[in-house]
């Protein structure tokens, strides 16, 4: 019963690490994330500009900039071998996802002031550096906690 | 308790895979794998069961070298690996020596 009992907990545990497994087994993030991430920020908001003057153009660039989206996720998918789906979250990397969001609604309240105060150029600049340092530095963090994980379920 | 004990998830390799497919949208091949440290045989023999169980489900794209299978959980599946996974929990939760 004993043993039984023992090999139950081994499944449980090794059920643990395999649900983990989509979150913290992925290959190391390649150098130019960080500047395509914040170059792809900056096109954005340099079609915002656009609003007025040239509508056409705004929404094919959107539809452009949402097709990269689709591609980057595709080749990410295809590298990492494993997309997880915001099910069973280890808890080390919950905080993470929160401060994501957090994070967003940051970028997107210095853009709208450096637009507001400096104009549309300075908002464009603006983004492109945010989005940049926000992405390396939610990559760093996100792998601090990926790293607790994996001792953790060791 | 132990009767929720699904007898097709409850073989070790099966379970990690199925967990896996729990947490992702999907998964390779290779990256189950790497995961469950098996040969390629072993893995598709184990995902076969699994498929004919209707627990999970299997695309390919490409072709030649090129080309990637993919694995994603049905939502029979998903509801059975639920359930043993509950189960599993409640047993070990259970006092082993109530007497003592």
């Amino acid at each position: 019963m004993e043993s039984e009992r023992i090999d139950l907990a081994a499944a449980q545990r090794a059920a643990e690490r395999a649900e983990a497994a989509p979150y913290i087994d992925y290959p190391p993030t390649p150098a130019w994330y960080y500047p395509v991430g914040g170059a792809w920020a900056a096109a954005y908001v340099a079609l915002l500009g656009w609003w007025r003057t040239h509508q056409v153009w705004l929404v094919l660039g959107m539809l452009a900039l949402s097709a990269l989206v689709g591609a980057l996720l595709g080749w990410y998918s295809r590298r990492a071998g494993a997309m997880p789906s915001f099910r069973r979250i280890p808890r080390e990397l919950r905080r993470g996802y929160a401060f994501y969001l957090l994070g967003v609604l940051v970028v997107v309240g210095l853009v709208a002031l450096a637009w507001w105060l400096l104009g549309h150029l300075a908002a464009v600049a603006t983004a492109f550096v945010v989005v940049a340092v926000g992405l390396l530095l939610y990559d760093r963090a996100y792998a601090a906690a990926a790293r607790r994980t994996r001792e953790r379920l060791a | 308790m132990i009767e929720d004990l699904d007898p097709v998830i409850h073989a070790p390799k099966r379970l990690a895979a199925m967990a896996v497919l729990s947490a992702a949208t999907s998964a390779t091949f290779p990256f189950l794998r790497e995961h469950l440290g098996v040969s390629d045989s072993d893995l598709s023999k184990q995902m076969a069961t699994l498929e004919k169980a209707g627990y999970v489900a299997v695309s390919k794209t490409g072709r030649g070298r090129g080309a990637t299978t993919s694995y994603r959980i049905t939502r029979a599946g998903r509801t059975a690996y639920s359930r043993h996974r509950r189960a599993l929990a409640a047993i070990l939760a259970e006092d082993p020596d109530p007497g003592g």
